[in-house]
């Protein structure tokens, strides 16, 4: 294709040819046809060959072949050219354009340039807000001086192309890595009466912070919660895969049982072993099945906030607070706070309190005070969370993703006690563990107290057993104290199958023996079994 | 150990399996304790004892469970003993649901075993069966 014969081209006519690149046809489509589409028109306007898209490929600072047309094998090889190397290479480094009037080994990286015959390249850089984010260029088989005009006019496609590349690059990237994201954190958060929970996660406002931190909380078969936060460094795709994996690894590691402290230590070897050197923090936590305690390790993680009638505190990590990977597990240490009716303890990631410009200590302070400010006044924690974490960082979408969480305990002893619970086999440590704390707190004695757990036990797992379908249903508990009786009464709204099972008479047996009285209320409606002590001061 | 909700340690001293249940046994857990008993005990012992002792808490289906292992063994003629002090809430459970009457019940560990091995001299040589 021999191009001496083509004049400057007149303003018109470049308009027009920009229009071919930037039309409306080209919208709706997906990345790669839209690199194919505008590589067919390029060729066109400019008359040539042969058209390339490069991508940067950030991780490596390499470019990758992605689109081209003439010289198909460039893509199916998978071409990568170090920025700084070679043709495209030096386009990307210099942010320039480059004319090749030689296209041989000494001029470029890649043999299938001259082994296709390409003897003149033009390439320009794709430059999205004064970023370098690929390459684009053009050959010919015959020789040809590429006017200025040319080069322009390559230029003004490629930064529409860059543009266009861009916007749709990061926002599937920020589309997938969301998505992805959120499949690994609980859709149900772990219920336990008398436990107040909620959590929130603000992805980042630019699609790049998207990516490594969660949380997870869940109940262990010994009714404990298990309650993790974590951040792996970096952005994107790469990040919230580690931390799918960190997520799930810990999730094995908390069911062999242990503390905090062994969970901690098995994540640590975990990620020496597996790991590719990804910069993990994470702070592991239980909550034991009465609520009385929360005891956590942190590995490289900000300190948790607790708030009390005392005030907001942070609570100082232990000897050694380095990430995954960078300490001896023996250097891990536990920590315990007394959870007392009234105290909040806020896990987070450190989007919450970095700042650009601003330091770490202050970050943490505006938390503190926000803490003290929002979760000491007697809003519900759903809405306290968004009011603190408003207060925080403010009304726009953060630049790094923020992970939240918060638990704490209902402000005052409760003389009654409700609550229902999924009706399951693991459901029972929970009802048990609820009516011991709730007894406890009013002060029942132990023998009253371990007689009406184990009837109400036997009274739940009746529910468990007869209630309901495998489709399944509820348990309800309430307690109430009068004077000198406690009242415990177990419903469910099932219609009961036979109870034949010689352990299941057992449970009715054992229930009668410890309690002063107990009354069974069928209806079609359901069930209720009210179970009565006399509580002896 | 935190994290489970009842714990099954086994071990065995001279012909009789002995299996140490602590933590907590109800109707999450009970088939899977006497699955883990079940499956330790070898033709060649001679009885079980399964220690209550360290027990905090046992349910109907927990008991239950013990009631099922003990059939399982009885057609193998080997014999369950089980231990708990006297006096505990898990020796009244088996006493409300009558269990005491079936199953030898003694008030610690040691006087179980030296059951158990007692009971070895009368036990005669089986060949194995199925289940």
């Amino acid at each position: 294709m021999d191009s001496t014969g083509v004049s400057t081209l007149d303003p018109l006519e470049v308009l027009r040819r920009v229009q071919r690149v930037s039309d409306t046809a080209l919208a709706h489509l997906t990345v790669q046809d839209l690199l194919e589409e505008l590589l067919l028109r390029v060729r066109e306007i400019l008359e040539v060959d042969t058209a390339a898209i490069l991508l940067l490929d950030e991780d490596e600072n390499e470019l990758v072949a992605r689109a081209a047309k003439g010289i198909e094998e460039e893509v199916e090889r998978g071409v990568r050219i170090p920025v700084g190397k070679g043709f495209a290479g030096r386009i990307a480094a210099q942010r320039s354009p480059v004319i090749l009037d030689r296209v041989d080994h000494t001029t470029v990286l890649n043999p299938i340039l001259y082994q296709k015959g390409i003897r003149s390249l033009l390439g320009v850089p794709l430059i999205v807000h004064g970023k370098v984010v690929g390459v684009m260029h053009v050959g010919t088989k015959t020789h040809r001086a590429f006017r200025e005009d040319e080069v322009d006019l390559l230029q003004v496609v490629a930064d529409r192309a860059a543009l266009a590349i861009n916007a749709r690059l990061y926002d599937r990237t920020r589309i997938v890595t969301e998505a992805f994201q959120r499949t690994f954190l609980p859709d149900v958060l772990p219920y336990l009466p008398g436990l107040v929970m909620t959590t929130r996660y603000l992805p980042a406002a630019s699609a790049i912070g998207v990516g490594g931190d969660w949380y997870d909380a869940f109940t262990l078969p010994s009714g404990d919660m298990i309650l993790v936060i974590g951040d792996v460094a970096g952005h994107g795709l790469p990040a919230a895969s580690v931390m799918g994996k960190m997520r799930n690894a810990l999730r094995a590691h908390a069911l062999l049982g242990g503390s905090p402290l062994e969970i901690v230590a098995r994540a640590e070897g975990f990620h020496r072993h597996f790991g590719q050197g990804e910069l993990v923090t994470l702070l592991v936590g239980e909550l034991s099945a009465d609520l009385r305690t929360f005891r956590f390790v942190s590995a490289g993680h900000p300190p948790p906030l607790v708030v009390d009638a005392d005030g907001a505190r942070f609570l100082a990590n232990g000897r050694s607070n380095a990430a995954l990977g960078l300490s001896q597990p023996s250097a891990f240490q536990e920590q315990t706070v007394p959870m007392g009716h009234g105290t909040f303890v806020l896990l987070y990631t450190d989007g919450l309190v970095e700042r650009r410009g601003e330091s770490l200590t202050d970050g943490l302070e505006r938390l503190r005070v926000a803490g003290d400010g929002v979760l000491r006044a007697t809003t519900p924690p759903v809405d306290a969370l968004a009011a603190l974490v408003r207060r925080v960082i403010g009304d726009e979408r953060p630049t790094d993703d923020v992970a939240v969480m918060l638990i704490g305990r209902e402000a005052e002893v409760a003389r009654e006690l409700e609550f229902a619970i999924e009706a399951r086999a693991r459901s029972l440590v929970t009802v048990r563990r609820a009516l011991t704390r709730w007894m406890s707190d009013l002060e029942v004695p132990g023998d009253v107290m371990r007689d009406m757990t184990m009837a109400a036990s036997e009274a739940a797992a009746n529910v468990v057993e007869h209630a309901y379908g495998p489709s399944g249903g509820m348990i309800s508990v309430v307690g109430k104290v009068e004077d000198d009786r406690i009242e415990v009464t177990i419903g469910d709204t099932g219609a009961w199958r036979g109870a034949s099972r010689q352990d299941r008479g057992n449970g009715l047996r054992l229930m009668r023996a410890v309690m002063d009285g107990v009354v069974i209320d069928s209806s079609p409606a359901g069930t209720i079994v009210t179970m009565a002590a006399k509580v002896r001061a | 150990m935190t994290g489970q909700l009842g714990n099954v340690e086994l071990q065995r001293e001279e012909r009789v399996a002995l299996a140490v249940l602590s933590g907590e046994i109800d109707m999450s857990n009970a088939t899977s304790v006497r699955h883990q008993i079940a499956e330790f005990v070898t033709p060649d012992d001679d009885a079980v004892v399964v220690d209550l002792s360290e027990l905090e808490f046992i349910d109907s289906a927990g008991l239950h469970s013990l009631v099922e292992l003990g059939n399982l063994l009885s057609e193998r003629r080997q014999q369950l003993f089980l231990s708990t002090p006297s006096g505990s809430h898990v020796e009244r459970a088996l006493e409300i649901v009558g269990m005491r009457n079936s199953v030898p019940v003694h008030p610690s560990r040691d006087e179980a075993l030296e059951a158990a091995r007692a009971s070895a001299v009368e036990r005669r040589p089986v060949e194995p069966t199925d289940g």
